[in-house]
Parts: structure tokens; C-alpha cells; sequence
């Protein structure tokens, strides 16, 4: 009798502790925020952890900034932003978007950095009606898959297509191997390539797809290397990216490297070590460190104050998709399909990474520089 | 086929530390033990952090990784698993507890490297010396030459040392080498040592020469136990020429079928292996 009375006692307390949770999560969001302005939580799906953790971590750094001044100048709400490792894996993306929504009732979400987990979150978020904003998705699959998903980094269709351009006729070359990442990211690169070299009158030679953890590349270069190409390009990250331009040096192989954005980082120079020196890439961004637009110049300025260095592309994207969500509440409140209709109708938004014009598909666009990498650094290319 | 040739030489000589490491262990323990890649792989990063996070010459960091790991290897091989025995556990059973325990601890290194994978070579790369129509970095070739001296030195000192010996007698029978006044544990535990050092040894030099995981563990293990099965026949030193084999196997597939095949090689190696044995033990020999 006292064991049934033991287990009763404790399926009470667990009963009681459970129900206080529930309630006090409830309580917290009707509460408000500081001085009764209205909370307004923002959620955020970011690669924390994983092999492209940097990104992660230097958007969540402009988002924090972001979140900071908004806190500061606002009269009306105090914003708050649940953070959600999607550690760089569309499974885990979609489980923290239901999360997000369904326990955090954000009411708009910033992510994922890369595409994979960006264009597996996205029907979830849309089914939701909650508008998500990309730092850095860039996979052609994303335009115009939802009326909520909109990012402040251009499609692949623009860095593939100028690479082709540049390939066929800056560099003179002719016959092009492509090493890609099996993923959203690297197929779409892939294929926009493809289609505007070959447009140009270039052939591709072999085009090789390798998985997301792979580390020893020789295989792929032996056979790169026996298609014969002039210039091979790479469609993938900065840490294969610098695995396979030290093996294909290892190898002796003398092509000229091409790269995507996504190559600048300094772990790139880290693996890669002096054989990253004459990979050239696009850089799609629109981000200027130097630039003298008072958006730019304040978020350097400020962002140097709260973490003591200068911040980079990654965190300046983050910075935008923050600011445009911040912005939208402000302005006609904290609701999905208001957030929404403001973001659809922004034009010529001065963020920290540029003007920010989003078209019919959630789109940007944006100029882009070719850069390369020289000593060990990323500079301005000049041919 | 130069370069499949060196592909599966250098290859075959990280698998050799490792499988040897794993061979020695597994003549005294007699135990699958799932959880001795993570040697190899927690050596790879603790040198990682003590070299690249902490700026220690490589004449302190390697070192330090082999003497940690080596006590890690030790812990398992000498004191865990013989009390496992005694608490009566079976084969099956510590076969299941060792995967158990390559699971923590890979999940350990992912949450203390936040799951990113780790490098620790240097910045200057030189174009490979061309070998039998390949290529083979300076790396390269101390990875080959480390394996094959080891690799003679230990089969000297299993065969000609009275060490050695000793070794085998334990491996053979621990009741009866304690009767003969053998001290067991003591053999034992520099056997577990051997064992971790020669795989830590191999971790420590693969992070130099490419990206480590924390997931590494498991294929490292299979890839030792596969070793050592097909060179079971011929003696401690057999691990070696099964991991020469089993490399040879793995980069015709991936220089020849496809390039992604890396783990269905290994596993198809398993699989092959697996059947043979049991083929082997079912068929009675003649006569």
C-alpha cells in the first residue's frame, strides 16, 4: 500500500512540476516586456556547431547586435531571439522551426545559413505562416518557393552564371572540371556553371560530386586530373575548398582554381595553406568594410564597440536579416503577414551589407566583385 | 595505377598501426572492442588542441597525446575489460559495451570541438615526389616508413624478445603463464599500453595529413577488425598484411568504381571477411 501511495506521490509532483512549467512558459509571454513594452520573440536557426560553425556564430553576433539597438530605440517592444542549432543539417532545421513555432510562438526567423536545412525549414515556416529571412541561403530552389521566405544574399543563378562568364571569357579557359558538394548548394552551382560555360562555348570536362564529410579528395583529382581540364571549379565550402586545393597541389596539378563566396574564410588559408594563393571567386554580397554609407560605417562602429573586432561579411548579413525583421514590427506590428507584406514591399533597404531591394521571389541583387587569394589573404582581383 | 598503388600504400599504413594496435589488444583481451578507433581519433584532436588551440611545439603536443592516450588505452584494455571478465560478462556483452562507449566518447569530442572537424598541418605545400607514376609528399612517406619500422620492431620483439613471449604466453592461456609465475598484469598492462600508443600514433599523423571527425571512431575500428581477421592465420604481424589488403581493396573502389564508396568499401570488406571466417570454421579442413 505505501508503494502505491509512493508512486502516487510521485506522479503528483511530476504532474504539478510539468504543469507549472507549461505555465509559467505561457505566463512569460503574455508578461511583456521591460517597462510594458510587448515582448516579441524572433527565432533564429543557425549552424552553431558543425563544420561551418563560423557562419553561425558570426550571425548570430550581428543578430545580437541588431537585437541590442532595436531594444535601445524602441519605445514600443523589447525583442528577444530564441536561438536554434540547426548544426548545419536539414533534419535538425526542420525540428527547430517546429519548435520555434509551435513552443516559442516567434513571430519571424532568421536562417539558415546554408541552403540544405534552409530549403527544408522553409515549407514548415510556410505552413505556419511565419516569414523567414536567409543570411545566406543561396541555392536557386529558394526563389519563389514560399511568399514568406526571403534572404539578404543573392541566388546562385547570379554567382554561377558570372563565374561562367569569367571562366569562358576573362580567363580564356576552355575546358572546366567541377567539383561540387553533393548538396542543395553545390548541385545548384553546379548546374547554373555548367549551363552558362558550355553557353559560352566552354566544355566541361568531368564533374565530380562528393559528400559533406569527405576529407580525402585524391580520388576525385586523380580523375579531374585525367579529364586534362584548364581550370577547375569548386563548388562547395572554405574547408573542402582548402582540403582540395593542397591535395590537388600534392598532386601536381596546375589548373586554375575557381571559387564561389562561400570560399572566404580563414580556414580556407588554414587547410589550404599557401596552395589557396590564385583561387578566384565571385564575392556576391554588396558588403564594403570600406564603404562610406553612414548604414555600413555605424554597424562597423558599432559592432567593433560590443565585441572588440571588426565583423565581417557573415555577421553583417545576420545584422540585415535582424534589422529588416525589427524594422517590419516597428512598423506595422508583430504579426506573420503583416512582417511578410513589409519585407515583400522593401526597396532599397540601406543595410550593413548594401541596398536591399527584394523582388517578386524574395530575391536580392547585388554587384558583384571578383576577388582572389594572394599571400595568404583575400584582395580585389586584378587580372 | 601509380597512383592507386601509392593511394594504397599510404593508406594501408595508417591501417597497419592501427590494426596492430588493435591485433595486440585482442590477443590477450580476445574481445571486439568497438571503441578502440577512438583512440586514433582522440589523439588526433587532443594533439589539435594542444598544438593549433594552445600554440605547443609539436615536440611537447605530440608526445603529451600519446602518454593521455596511451593511459586512456591502457584504462580500457587493462582494467576495464578484465573486470568486465570477472563480473561475468560475455563477449556479446562487452562487444555492446564498447560501442556504447565509442558513442559517449565521440559524442564528448563533438560537444568539446562543437562537431567541426580539425586539421593540423602546416602552411607550406609542396608538389609530391613522383613514385611509380604517383605522387607521395614528405608526410606520406613517414607515415609509410613509421608503419613499416613499427611494424618490424614489434614483430622482433613478439618473436625474439623474451617480452614478447611473455605476450603470447598470456595470450595463449593467463591462468597457466600466472601458474609459471608470470606477472599477468603487468604483462597486460604494457600490452594495452603498446596497443593505444601504436593507434594514438596513428590518429596524430593523419590530422597532419587531412580533416579529422569526431565519427572517425567506428571506421577505424571496423577497419582494424577487418585487418586482423584476414590476417589472423599468420600471427601477430598478420594485422599488418590484412590492412595492406584491406587498402589495396578500399582505393580500387574508390579509384576505380567511385570515388564516394570510401565506407561501403570497408563494410563490404567486413561483410567479405565475416563469411569467409564463418565459412573457415564451419568447413572442417581434410583429412
Amino acid at each position: 500500500m505505501s508503494r502505491v501511495r509512493d508512486h502516487l506521490l510521485a506522479c503528483t509532483a511530476l504532474g504539478t512540476f510539468l504543469l507549472l512549467c507549461v505555465a509559467t512558459n505561457g505566463c512569460k509571454k503574455e508578461e511583456g516586456g521591460a517597462r510594458g513594452k510587448t515582448l516579441v520573440t524572433l527565432g533564429a536557426v543557425l549552424p552553431l556547431t558543425g563544420e561551418v560553425a563560423n557562419w553561425g556564430k558570426d550571425s548570430s553576433n550581428g543578430v545580437d547586435l541588431a537585437i541590442d539597438e532595436a531594444n535601445r530605440r524602441s519605445a514600443k517592444y523589447t525583442f528577444r531571439v530564441a536561438y536554434e542549432d540547426s548544426k548545419g543539417k536539414a533534419a535538425e532545421a526542420v525540428g527547430a522551426v517546429r519548435k520555434l513555432v509551435d513552443v516559442d510562438k516567434v513571430v519571424g526567423i532568421i536562417g539558415d545559413n546554408i541552403s540544405g536545412p534552409t530549403v527544408a525549414m522553409v515549407p514548415v515556416a510556410d505552413a505556419a505562416k511565419v516569414p523567414v529571412i536567409s543570411p545566406s541561403a543561396s541555392s536557386p530552389k529558394l526563389s519563389g518557393m514560399s511568399k514568406y521566405f526571403f534572404r539578404v544574399y543573392p541566388s546562385d543563378t547570379a554567382e554561377g552564371g558570372f563565374m561562367a562568364e569569367v571562366a569562358a571569357t576573362k580567363l580564356g579557359l576552355k575546358k572546366v572540371a567541377i567539383l561540387y558538394i553533393n548538396n542543395d548548394f553545390g548541385v545548384g552551382l553546379r548546374d547554373v556553371f555548367s549551363k552558362g560555360f558550355t553557353a559560352k562555348g566552354g566544355q566541361i570536362v568531368s564533374a565530380q560530386g562528393y559528400n559533406e564529410d569527405q576529407t580525402d579528395f585524391r580520388p576525385y583529382l586523380t580523375r579531374v586530373q585525367e579529364a586534362g581540364p584548364d581550370g577547375i571549379y569548386l563548388a562547395g565550402y572554405y574547408k573542402d575548398g582548402g582540403a582540395i586545393l593542397k591535395q590537388a597541389r600534392e598532386l601536381g596539378i596546375n589548373a586554375r582554381f575557381l571559387g564561389s563566396t562561400t570560399h572566404e574564410d580563414p580556414q580556407l588559408i588554414t587547410i589550404g595553406g599557401d596552395a589557396a594563393d590564385g583561387l578566384v571567386y565571385p564575392y556576391s554580397t554588396g558588403y564594403d568594410e570600406d564603404s562610406a554609407d553612414k548604414a555600413v560605417v555605424d554597424f562597423n562602429t558599432a559592432f567593433k564597440t560590443k565585441y572588440g573586432k571588426g565583423p565581417g561579411l557573415i555577421a553583417a548579413l545576420g545584422y540585415d536579416c535582424a534589422s529588416l525583421l525589427v524594422d517590419a514590427i516597428e512598423a506595422r506590428g508583430p504579426s506573420g503577414e503583416t512582417i511578410r507584406d513589409f519585407l515583400a514591399n522593401t526597396k532599397g533597404y540601406h543595410g550593413a551589407t548594401g541596398e536591399i531591394t527584394f523582388d517578386e521571389s524574395g530575391d536580392v541583387h547585388k554587384p558583384i566583385l571578383l576577388k582572389t587569394v594572394q599571400a595568404g589573404k583575400f584582395v580585389v582581383w586584378k587580372p | 595505377m601509380g597512383s592507386i598503388l601509392v593511394a594504397a600504400i599510404v593508406s594501408g599504413s595508417i591501417y597497419a598501426l592501427v590494426s596492430l594496435g588493435f591485433a595486440l589488444a585482442f590477443r590477450i583481451s580476445s574481445v571486439f572492442n568497438l571503441a578502440h578507433g577512438i583512440l586514433l581519433v582522440t589523439a588526433g584532436y587532443l594533439n589539435y588542441w594542444l598544438a593549433v588551440q594552445h600554440g605547443l611545439s609539436p615536440w611537447i603536443s605530440v608526445p603529451t597525446s600519446l602518454a593521455l592516450v596511451g593511459a586512456l588505452g591502457l584504462t580500457i584494455e587493462a582494467v576495464l575489460i578484465p573486470a568486465a571478465k570477472t563480473a561475468g560478462l560475455k563477449p556479446v556483452d562487452l562487444l555492446l559495451l564498447s560501442w556504447l562507449m565509442l558513442l559517449i566518447v565521440q559524442d564528448v569530442l563533438a560537444i568539446a570541438f562543437e562537431s567541426q572537424s580539425i586539421y593540423v598541418g602546416a602552411s607550406q605545400v609542396r608538389e609530391g615526389w613522383a613514385v611509380f607514376g604517383g605522387r607521395v609528399t614528405p608526410l606520406q612517406a613517414l607515415i609509410v616508413a613509421t608503419s613499416i619500422l613499427v611494424g618490424a620492431a614489434l614483430f622482433l620483439i613478439i618473436r625474439r624478445s623474451a617480452t614478447g613471449q611473455e605476450v603470447l604466453a598470456v595470450g595463449d592461456d593467463p591462468r597457466l603463464a600466472m601458474i609459471c609465475g608470470l606477472n599477468v598484469k603487468k604483462i597486460i598492462g604494457l600490452n594495452a599500453a603498446a596497443a593505444a600508443l601504436l593507434t594514438a600514433g596513428a590518429g596524430i599523423l593523419m590530422s597532419y595529413q587531412e580533416r579529422l571527425d569526431p565519427t572517425l571512431g567506428f571506421r577505424f575500428s571496423v577497419i582494424a577488425i577487418v585487418s586482423t581477421l584476414i590476417g589472423f592465420p599468420l600471427g601477430p604481424a598478420g594485422a599488418v598484411v590484412g590492412a595492406y589488403v584491406l587498402a589495396l581493396f578500399e582505393t580500387l573502389v574508390l579509384y576505380v568504381v567511385d570515388p564516394g564508396l570510401r565506407d561501403a568499401a570497408v563494410y563490404a570488406g567486413l561483410f567479405l571477411v565475416l563469411v569467409w571466417t564463418y565459412r573457415r570454421s564451419l568447413v572442417p579442413p581434410e583429412g
